[in-house]
């Protein structure tokens, strides 16, 4: 009787626990939201409505045109949002061509329309240098584009550890990611078709060349000519020096912040952009298959008469000169000297 | 018909004193190549040797880099103590507290030939200092490699190819990198065991000889000896035996050559202390097994084949493969579960896959020659060999044979190790050498005969034979231009001495490594223990005669991460991980006031890096801010308060580095030091250098109790 007694008695004791655990997360999520809109002031809901039916009305991502309008939205006492802010310009004598793209409009404009915006309010706002030139030396630019997230609060805007790197090359799920990091929001990054399904597209397509491969491989088993180009294919992507590119994943190619251009050719001589590699990849190719050409194929082809030949000889002697120049040039972006020179000595 | 007979007899006559003359001319014009041919080699075997020399005439004969030194030191305890005691020799002075069993831990061929050039000169009353005999030895190897070329180029193809790659490989700067004065490292003598190997590998695949092929398991000794880089030979030479029975060109030869090569190679190898049973226990050499056993089926399977009929012999066929590879299979699997065949280890394992090395072990990706290569590299340290290479690819394609699928299989190889890590480089030169001669020599071959030929043959204009020679003549003038600027700018710089040209064009002489090691030496117990980071290990014990912790052996990773974890701590932790160690003095390496980049504020990042591998509470973002190292006001106060960065900056913002910067401005950095004006608690600065390159400090004692 005691052990039915005291079975039934635990059993009463887990239901009470585990009511108590269910109920407990939704009064607990309750009361944080009633906090959540009991804290924030009229003044502050005055001003949260306003700046988002400013972003509804620019169609999500604010271009914050006037001074007194970026201190209102920006340095306001108590901030009841947080911002995303690109500092920019869209004015070409800055040559900064690039600066304007933030790929974020479709992500974010999902984000502002759902219901969660009002719990947690964020502002994607872009800045431009020449209306608001005061708030950038206020904030320490001189340089642009930066993209910056400023916590919601009254602390002034701070740049160190709240910026984001490489803007121009930024995408929407590696903002996503900065604004996930930095607050709790978390915007579903959207895809373009392009994104979503380039994999498969790529898988597919590299499917059916390696079994196009396989095929032409066990046609052309033996003629050495094929493996031949089997092995100028390595050639060329370890001449590009595509390990480095799998390795240390460099830029497709560097943007110049200082002067505001991109530079295919990045300026360590150990290092490398991944179009560099390409360029002189196949530039080296084209003097290779041209030198094989004019040293053996032409001299024993029958077919051309004798001033075809020279001509043919001339084009592509003129061909690989060409390219050694453009090679040489391209060596003393590295080394600041070019591969084809006469140097003087001294001890 | 007299008269016919007659005149039929004069010309016959004349034909007859014809061949006479020429047969006289003959031996005459034979005489004259081989004198050319000898003059040729002779002036390239002094050009491979005074090229490498710049180092020596512009700063003195010195041990360069940093390996050298370790091989250095190891070779003055063989000359001093004698061969049985350098095998023996336990080296309590390195890697405190572990020590380290040298003998047993390294490749000895350097320094047995070095003390053995050494005692040959004495013997001659030469009296060579045995400093000297290690400065010049790699320069007198690149000679010799390059007549070892010329005869690998030559057995390959024919005498103008080998003269060519001779004259290229003297100078090429891939090669020349690793064999200036100076650089006495294991690839200095290692470079002509490697062509001399595969040469006697050609000669005996194309002769059947078993001289030749004992030769060359003798040279694969020498080789196994000298440098972990034989792994390559034991895998190439398989591969070709492999391809060769692929593409149906099966022969006795081939079948003499690699038997007796892999099982004399094979034993004498195994005599190495370091390589031991390696050769029948690892993964790196299972392909060499694998290709013995497939060459005695293949040669039973032939023989078989002459005794029996063709559906009996198809059927014995089938049952011998079948059953060969599946106990070859359950080897493999029981070995490798038992743990009796050893896994690759991580440098080869990184060459299979380039990406491992980075996501798996830092200290492999941490050195710098472990890199992958970029584009740039290869224009540099090849010049161009790299347009004529795959040109001369296309020629051994052309005309398949026995030795030019070898040196096919050697390029495609080399070139993609080379492209895995920069310091394969030098396994691409030869190799790129003779490519790039097969290339010219026939190129000039094709060309020399237009010029050559009669200008009332119609097919043939003269124009283009002269442009083509012009044109490869300017390129090979321009290459030796480039390979001896590179040589005398790049690669003649001996690391312990550095020097910098001033504006007006002359030089200076930062001589701090060599001050601060003689201070150590001179200045600190002779027991004292200096802690610094490994790349300096082997230079403190062989010039400042200490103790050290770490050395650039690199053998035990935990032990390195400790020392990484020190270097990454706050003073305070530092000092008790330190004393833990007990160390006494600790060497840090400061560019700040010179701009020498490769100090340990730039490397520090791998300490951490390396330290985290063994504790994860070390974590590299507490030292970057946004991802980024600094050393500014920005910095993480993690990085502002850690040890490396204390050492590296004490006093620093005291100096004004450049015009019209603030003081404390790091001019490796470009920026302007975060913290400023600290104190030590637990260190004080022992030694700092002229240029501040070398700042040593001592670690207190405890505090008194009492």
């Amino acid at each position: 009787m005691m052990i039915k007694f005291n079975k039934s008695l635990t059993l009463l004791i887990i239901l009470i626990i585990g009511l108590v655990c269910l109920v407990s997360p939704a009064f607990s999520q309750q009361k944080q939201a009633g906090s959540t809109t009991t804290t924030r002031s009229a003044e502050d809901t005055k001003l949260l409505k306003e700046f988002r039916d400013l972003a509804v009305k620019e169609g999500g991502i604010i271009q914050l045109k006037t001074l007194t309008q970026t201190k209102k939205f920006l340095q306001a006492k108590n901030r009841p949002y947080e911002v995303l802010a690109l500092f920019t310009s869209s004015n070409p004598k800055y040559g900064c061509a690039g600066c304007l793209v933030l790929n974020y409009g479709a992500s974010y404009i999902q984000y502002l329309e759902s219901p969660q915006f009002l719990e947690k309010p964020i502002f994607v706002v872009i800045l431009e240098v020449d209306s608001t030139l005061e708030f950038f030396q206020h904030v320490g630019f001189n340089t642009i584009p930066h993209l910056v997230f400023i916590p919601s609060g009254s602390k002034p805007i701070q740049t160190k550890g709240f910026t984001f790197t490489k803007v121009d090359q930024a995408t929407p799920a590696q903002i996503s990611n900065f604004i996930l990091s930095h607050s709790k929001i978390n915007i579903e990054p959207v895809r373009t078709l392009y994104e979503k399904y380039s994999q498969q597209f790529f898988g597919t397509i590299i499917f059916i060349a390696s079994l196009r491969f396989i095929i032409t491989a066990y046609k052309k088993r033996n003629n050495p000519m094929f493996w031949y180009f089997l092995t100028i294919l390595l050639f060329s992507a370890v001449i590009m020096g595509i390990f480095y590119d799998f390795i240390h994943k460099p830029a497709l190619y560097d943007y110049d912040h200082r002067n505001q251009k991109y530079n295919y050719f990045s300026r360590g001589s150990r290092s490398q952009t991944v179009s560099e590699g390409f360029i002189m990849g196949v530039s080296t190719l084209a003097i290779t298959l041209v030198f094989i050409y004019i040293s053996d194929i032409l001299p024993n082809y029958s077919r051309f008469g004798t001033k075809v030949k020279n001509v043919l000889f001339f084009l592509g002697m003129g061909a690989i000169i060409s390219f050694l120049y453009f090679q040489s040039i391209a060596f003393s972006m590295k080394y600041y000297r070019p591969l084809f020179f006469i140097p003087s000595f001294e001890f | 018909m007299k008269k016919s007979e007659k005149s039929s007899t004069a010309t016959v006559g004349a034909s007859s004193n014809v061949q006479v003359e020429a047969i006289k001319e003959t031996p005459n014009k034979d005489n004259q190549e081989f004198l050319i041919k000898v003059l040729i080699l002779s002036v390239i075997y002094v050009l491979a040797f005074s090229t490498r020399l710049f180092s020596v005439l512009r700063y003195e004969s010195v041990i360069h880099e940093f390996d050298p030194y370790f091989n250095y030191r190891s070779t003055i305890h063989l000359v001093k103590e004698g061969f049985y005691s350098f095998l023996n020799w336990f080296d309590e002075r390195s890697w405190y507290p572990l020590g380290r069993i040298v003998g047993g831990t390294i490749y000895p061929g350097l320094m047995a030939t070095a003390s053995v050039v050494h005692w040959a000169l004495n013997s001659l009353n030469l009296t060579v200092d045995i400093r000297n005999v290690c400065v010049l030895l790699s320069p007198w190897f690149a000679s010799n490699t390059a007549m070892v070329t010329y005869k690998f180029a030559k057995e390959i193809r024919d005498t103008q190819t080998g003269l060519v790659a001779a004259a290229m490989i003297a100078i090429v700067p891939g090669y020349i990198s690793r064999s200036v004065a100076g650089s006495f490292d294991n690839e200095g003598i290692a470079i002509f065991a490697l062509i001399f190997t595969y040469y006697c590998w050609i000669k005996a695949v194309n002769t059947g000889s078993l001289m030749w092929a004992a030769i060359c398991s003798l040279a694969y000794f020498y080789m196994a000896s000298a440098w972990g880089g034989y792994v390559f030979i034991i895998n190439l030479i398989p591969l070709h035996a492999f391809f060769l029975l692929l593409t149906g060109r099966y022969s006795h030869r081939l079948y003499i050559a690699y038997s007796t090569m892999f099982v004399m190679g094979t034993i004498l190898s195994m005599q190495i202390n370091f390589i031991s049973f390696q050769p029948v226990q690892s993964s790196e050499h299972l392909a060499a097994i694998g290709i013995f056993g497939l060459l005695q089926l293949f040669a039973g399977l032939q023989w078989f084949k002459s005794h029996l009929t063709n559906e009996a012999f198809k059927k014995l066929q089938r049952f011998a493969i079948l059953s060969v590879l599946s106990i070859a299979g359950a080897i493999l699997v029981i070995g490798t579960a038992t743990g009796y065949i050893s896994p690759f280890n991580g440098r080869f394992y990184s060459l299979l896959d380039p990406t491992y090395a980075r996501d798996n072990i830092p200290i492999i990706a941490s050195v710098s020659e472990h890199q992958p290569t970029t584009w740039a590299s290869y224009f540099f340290d090849l010049h161009i060999l790299v347009f004529l290479f795959p040109a001369g690819l296309y020629f051994c394609f052309r005309k398949l044979t026995d030795s030019n699928i070898f040196l096919i299989l050697y390029g495609v190889t080399s070139i993609y190790f080379s492209g895995v890590m920069v310091r394969l480089m030098l396994v691409l030169a030869p190799v790129a050498c003779v490519l790039a001669a097969v290339a010219v020599s026939a190129t000039l071959t094709t060309y020399m005969k237009k010029l050559k030929a009669p200008s009332s043959d119609q097919n043939n204009t003269k124009e283009s034979g002269g442009v083509m020679v012009a044109v490869l003549t300017v390129l090979l003038i321009l290459y030796a231009f480039h390979c001896t600027w590179v040589t005398s700018e790049a690669y003649s710089s001996p690391s312990i001495v550095l020097s910098a040209k001033q504006g007006d064009g002359s030089r200076v002489i930062f001589d701090d490594f060599r001050e601060a090691y003689r201070w150590i030496g001179q200045n600190t117990a002779d027991d004292a223990r200096i802690m610094s980071w490994w790349d300096y290990g082997y230079q403190l014990s062989a010039m400042a005669n200490r103790t050290i912790l770490v050395d650039n052996n690199t053998w035990n990773n935990s032990h390195i991460a400790q020392v990484g974890k020190a270097f990454a701590s706050s003073e305070e932790d530092a000092y008790y991980q330190m004393k833990a160690l007990d160390v006494d003095y600790v060497l840090v390496i400061f560019g700040g006031l010179t701009g020498y980049s490769s100090d340990d504020i730039n490397k520090f990042l791998w300490m951490v890096r390396i330290g985290g591998s063994c504790d994860p509470t070390l974590k590299e973002e507490d030292y970057l801010t946004d991802k980024q190292y600094r050393i500014d006001k920005g910095a993480s106060p993690t990085m502002l308060n850690s040890l490396i960065y204390k050492l590296s900056y004490y006093r620093f913002s005291e100096v004004h580095t450049d015009y019209q910067r603030p003081a404390g401005f790091d001019r490796v950095r470009g920026v302007e030091i975060g913290y400023k004006g600290f104190d030590l608690t637990y260190l004080e600065e022992a030694f700092t250098s002229v240029h501040w390159l070398v700042r040593v400090y001592r670690v207190k004692d405890f505090e008194n109790r009492a």
